[in-house]
């Protein structure tokens, strides 16, 4: 059965805010600093493109080119002010993108419905795919683009298969 | 002294060569005991004739007959043994049989007040180990270790007998045994045997320098991370072999010479060490062009400073660069990298300054320098503050976890009693740098580990209450402590990061200006990198403190603003700057006097309460501070005032008393906390209980073990407690193994020094060269010991001294400190580069770095894994503590062995339970407002990140800059109050001199 969810406003916020929370780090017993390691610039770009998802469900996609543009825009000159560390910094965007799909994914999967009635039969979910691209690499703008329009249509295409467990 | 050579000992033959070499070991072992008295031989005399009658042996003869032996005789049949052993063990028809007479040994012989009690009891085990080691057909690696273990006992025992002859010989039969199957048992037993062997000029080291390489190597094949011993032994071994060639023109043997060829092809990462020995080799020879090679590949150099350098800078010097490198890459794949302070010995482990020293302007030339410098002074603030009260009573506890583990040792010593306890201690304990080991179940080894383990808990309670706090003036202070701010006075961390450049000037520099210009010049531009590394980095630190990491840094932060503000208001007519508020708040830190920490002598629970309660009732006593406490801090506010002030129930006093009244109430200090540490009184119902037994005798040994303790301290003494403080006063900053070269015309010590990781022009390690002049006695002392030995590396040391000098202008300032094994040689560096440390500097400098077996056994055992408690809880698991004891009363420890276990569990969870309920606890502090206290405690600031303009994490994190140095008259920091506060209710508020935070 091919289903599709609809992804409200409040999964969405709620995705973006545990996404940003997963990169804060548990509390530990040692004394110590940090080195930045532009993870504050990884932050700013994700805050950017946080605020962007959330007004372009308010007004579409096309209202938030010009936004989408400055996020690539800033991401391309926090990589260049990386230098050779800019794998690492790029990875660590994709690794904050890819989170967040993960959790609108798990909270989109809250929505489907654990078992359908036909008849007098119970039907349970046997396995569910999303048949929409994974963001799994590739350049940074692809990716955003792709988190943009996801969340702008508020739809995810879930295929689910029910099967009647068997008896006893 | 001599080390034997058994690289040439077949296979075949190796195990009845070891045996041999053990039972001479043994014999030499016991040829230092007593000789029997004339009674004794006759009485020997006629049981030897009973025993032929009887044909039975003379020890069954004495067993059957229920009498007992003393160990003079007790020596003379393992001396008999001995003699026979090849036909004892030929004639035994099974292992049962040929240890019979270690049975009726061990049942006959009482151990007595013979000083070789422990001596004559390891060679019976040893002696009984090795008849099990003869009678196996296949022989057990077991047997092997137990063996080698055994001899390293042995060694260690006349060590302490200060026979290091016996000493080596021993550790030589031990590494023997242990040769092939338990390679760090060999290492250590190595490395002792290598110390001792390199103390004797006229030892040939070759061999045994062979041999300690390829144990390394053989450790690293299996272990990667050691790479870098097996790199460090092989550059001995070469540079040793090399120098032996130069000064007596001795070659190691043909079969030598194929097994070091085999370590650089078995093992790729020693390639730069294999050219340097192949090189060294050809120069040596005289082989024809190898001359331009000299200065490289040989350590001593007979011509001059200038042919040397001529020399090296033409010569091949790249292989030397190559190898540098390539040791720098192992040394970074054996550690973690972080930056860190440790609380157990106040050192900063900063991941870039672990093999590079700065040197001359090499730190300016940093690739993350504004980073460098903002860690760095993000770590000088914790050192700082734990340079107070409270880091002197968690050294002072730490040093009891050491009173502990005596006591524990005491109690299983059983010839403890004999001869100078610490001596005996020094050798069987102290020297292994690991906790005692518990043997059986026991209430008196059970109520001191747990007592141990209380300690423990105390200690983590402590640091993990102070955390946040620590955490918070540390951030304020890298972020705010701007030295541009006041032309005049500095904090100690900024003093410190002013030093990090050093001063260099010639002859020719001062005709164009003066020494004091130079000086000024310096501090401006090193206060000015500073004031730019604010610029560059400030916003992006502190917003990732407070952002990825709010659990750990909010809480401080907050609470030092909120202080910050209410001082503000209090001193209505002037200001208080960042600079001047960073001053303070470490200033409050380190005097504020012991009574920020609980008794110590309360129990745990109790104990964490206590320790929370004062921590809040301190916070609130110092943001009580009046107009006139505020205005006499800052009127004060000068370079010496960290030393002559202090803080009395929220008043600023002056210190008026003499160094050696100061030092004299410091030691009193130490003492009252020391003991307050170790008392213990717990009713005698609460003993029965965990006892588990009513059993008078039990109980009166428990109370004997806690009041022997508490009445004679073995460490908490006057006698020990200079060694208590004192020793954290000079911080090593940075340190690094440099290769060096000796130029004997001038007397001149050449080293190759790691100035920097990666450089931001060359992003790629940088070295410079350093040439100093050396005295007579400084250079032959350093030549012989490199010939000796083939010492391959100078340890240079880059490091502060903090305090304990009565010159002010001393604190804060760096030197250099080179070592090699006992060989030291200090210089000035920062802004006194190149002069001679004074007297008193020299003695502090001598103190922190010279070993101090005390104090690295200390340093061991409170390790952040926490040893003590892993080897209790070990214990408890692997013991059963329902028994009966030796005069059959029945001991039932099993639910306090319960609960100790569960107080090591405590002390090894990583859960962050004390720092989270101490932040709350501040936020309350801060924040009269129960819903902002939680939505704070869980998400600190993230609501600003969730916010529809984007930018208002950054926003806020400007103002929370710029509102730290003064407060802010920035008309838009109006519409920010406005936002934030809709966020976080009263967060920013207008005062009467700016928009401040609350």
């Amino acid at each position: 059965m091919q289903n599709v969810i609809i992804v409200s406003p409040e999964i969405i916020r709620k995705a973006l805010e545990e996404t940003r929370k997963f990169s804060e780090a548990a509390n530990t017993e040692e004394l110590f600093s940090l080195r930045d390691d532009f993870q504050a610039g990884v932050d700013r770009i994700w805050d950017q493109l946080s605020a962007t998802i959330k007004k372009a469900q308010v007004w579409g996609a096309e209202k938030v080119q010009d936004a989408v543009n400055g996020i690539v825009n800033a991401a391309e000159d926090l990589l260049d002010k990386a230098k050779d560390m800019a794998a690492e910094v790029h990875n660590n965007l994709i690794v904050l993108l890819r989170t967040f799909l993960k959790k609108l994914i798990d909270s989109a999967m809250s929505l489907v419905p654990t078992s359908v009635a036909i008849g007098n039969s119970l039907f349970s979910v046997s396995k569910i795919n999303y048949s929409q691209k994974l963001i799994l690499g590739g350049s940074l703008k692809f990716n955003i683009l792709e988190i943009i329009s996801i969340t702008t249509t508020g739809e995810m295409q879930l295929t689910i298969e029910y099967a009647k467990p068997a008896a006893g | 002294m001599t080390l034997p050579n058994i690289v040439g000992v077949d296979n075949k033959d190796y195990d009845s060569f070891i045996e041999q070499e053990a039972l001479m070991s043994f014999g030499k072992a016991l040829l230092i005991t007593d000789d029997l008295n004339t009674t004794e031989k006759s009485w020997v005399n006629s049981l030897i004739r009973q025993s032929e009658e009887e044909r039975k042996t003379p020890l069954e003869i004495i067993f059957d007959e229920n009498k007992i032996i003393n160990t003079r005789l007790a020596t003379f049949f393992l001396f008999t043994f001995l003699r026979f052993f090849r036909t004892h063990i030929d004639a035994a028809p099974d292992i049962q049989s040929a240890t019979l007479f270690f049975y009726h040994l061990d049942e006959v012989w009482k151990e007595d007040e013979s000083q070789h009690v422990f001596l004559v009891r390891k060679v019976l085990d040893g002696l009984e180990a090795l008849t099990i080691f003869s009678m196996e057909s296949e022989k057990a690696d077991t047997s092997y270790i137990k063996i080698a273990t055994i001899f390293y006992t042995i060694a260690l025992e006349f060590e302490r007998l200060e026979n290091e002859e016996l000493c080596v010989n021993n550790l030589l039969t031990g590494i023997n045994f242990s040769r092939k199957k338990n390679l760090q048992l060999s290492k250590r037993m190595m490395t002792h045997c290598l110390s001792l062997a390199q103390k004797d000029t006229q030892t040939d080291l070759s061999v045994f320098l062979l041999q300690y390489a390829t144990v390394n190597c053989e450790i690293a094949e299996k272990d990667p991370s050691q790479e870098l011993h097996g790199f460090d032994a092989t550059a001995q071994l070469i540079r040793y072999i090399l120098t032996k060639k130069q000064i007596e023109g001795i070659e190691p043997s043909t079969e030598m010479k194929k097994q070091i060829k085999y370590l650089f092809i078995d093992y790729s990462y020693l390639k730069p060490l294999g050219i340097i020995y192949f090189a060294g080799f050809l120069v040596l020879s005289n082989e024809e062009d190898s001359s331009k090679l000299a200065a490289t590949y040989t350590t001593i150099w007979t011509d001059s400073l200038p042919e040397w350098s001529r020399n090296f800078f033409s010569g091949s010097r790249n292989t030397i660069f190559d190898s540098a490198n390539e040791r720098f890459r192992l040394f970074h794949n054996s550690v973690k990298k972080s930056i860190q302070v440790r609380f157990n010995d106040w050192s900063i482990q900063h991941q870039n300054l672990l093999q590079a020293i700065p040197h001359n302007r090499s730190i300016l030339k940093e690739e993350y320098l504004s980073d460098l410098l903002m860690e760095l002074k993000h770590e000088l603030i914790h050192v700082h503050s734990l340079f107070g009260s409270v880091g002197a009573t968690l050294s002072v506890m730490r040093w009891c976890l050491v009173e502990m583990e005596l006591a524990l040792f005491l109690h299983q010593s059983t010839d403890a009693g004999y001869g100078e306890y610490m001596s005996l201690a020094s050798t069987r304990l102290l020297s292994s740098c690991k906790p005692v080991e518990l043997l059986s179940p026991d209430p008196v080894l059970l109520l001191h580990a747990e007592r141990s383990v209380i300690i423990e808990q105390k200690i983590k309670i402590v640091e993990n209450i102070w955390t946040p706090w620590f955490e918070g003036i540390a951030v304020f202070g890298e972020i705010s402590d701007d030295p541009l701010l006041d032309p005049e006075i500095e904090s100690p961390p900024s003093t410190v990061i002013k030093h990090l450049a050093d001063v260099v000037i010639s002859a020719d520099d001062l005709k164009e200006k003066s020494r004091a210009e130079f000086i000024a010049d310096h501090v401006k531009e090193m206060e000015t990198a500073y004031h730019n590394s604010i610029e560059e980095k400030g916003a992006d630190r502190l917003r990732n403190y407070l952002t990825r990491y709010h659990k750990k840094y909010l809480p401080g932060y907050f609470c030092v603003r909120k202080l910050l503000s209410n001082w503000r208001k209090k001193y209505h007519d002037k200001t208080i700057r960042g600079d001047q508020a960073a001053r303070l708040l470490l200033h409050l830190t380190r005097f504020s006097g012991f009574d920020t920490v609980p008794d110590l002598s309360l129990p745990v629970d109790e104990f964490r309460q206590e320790a929370m309660k004062k921590h809040i009732g301190w916070l609130q006593a110092i943001n009580a501070l009046t107009y006139e406490e505020i205005d006499n801090f800052i009127s004060q506010d000068k370079s010496n005032i960290f030393n002559s002030y202090f803080w009395e129930n929220g008043k600023f006093k002056k210190n008026e008393l003499t160094p050696e009244e100061a030092e004299s109430i410091a030691i009193e200090n130490i003492l009252t906390k020391g003991k307050e540490c170790l008392k213990y009184v717990p009713d005698e119902e609460a003993l029965e209980k965990k006892a588990g037994s009513s059993d008078e005798k039990i109980i009166q040994t428990l109370k004997e073990a806690i009041r022997s303790i508490e009445a004679t301290p073995m460490l908490i003494t006057e006698k020990y407690a200079y060694l208590l403080g004192g020793r954290y006063t000079v911080l090593p900053l940075a340190q690094a193994e440099c290769p060096f070269w000796l130029i004997d015309d001038g007397k001149r010590l050449n080293i190759l020094i790691r100035t920097r990781e990666k450089d931001r022009e060359h992003k790629e390690a940088r070295y410079n060269i350093v040439s100093l002049p050396l005295s007579d006695d400084e250079y032959d002392s350093l030549r012989e010991i490199t010939c000796a030995t083939g010492a391959p590396y100078i340890t240079v040391t880059r490091s502060v001294v903090l305090g304990g000098t009565d010159q002010p202008q001393l604190t804060g300032s760096h030197y250099f400190v080179y070592q090699c094994n006992n060989w030291m040689y200090t210089s000035s560096a920062g802004m006194f580069f190149g002069g001679t440390p004074g007297d008193d500097i020299l003695s502090m400098l001598k103190y922190r770095f010279a070993p101090n077996q005390l104090i690295e056994y200390k340093e061991a055992i409170n390790k952040e894994d926490h040893p003590l408690s892993s080897r209790t809880l070990q214990w408890i698991k692997n013991q059963k503590w329902h028994y009966f004891t030796e005069d059959f009363t029945l001991a039932d420890l099993d639910s306090w062995s319960a609960e100790t276990l569960q107080q090591c569990e405590a002390v090894l969870s990583k859960k962050t339970g004390d720092i989270d309920a101490m932040s709350s606890l501040i936020y309350e502090f801060i924040f009269n407002d129960k819903e902002l206290v939680k939505k704070l405690s869980t998400d600190g600031i993230g609501a600003l990140r969730d916010a529809s303009d984007y930018k208002l994490t950054d926003k806020f994190i400007d103002f929370l800059i710029r509102s730290a140095l003064e407060p802010t008259r920035n008309p838009d920091d109006a519409a920010l109050a406005t936002e934030v506060n809709s966020l976080f209710p009263g967060l920013v508020a207008n005062t009467k001199k700016g928009w401040d935070f609350i």
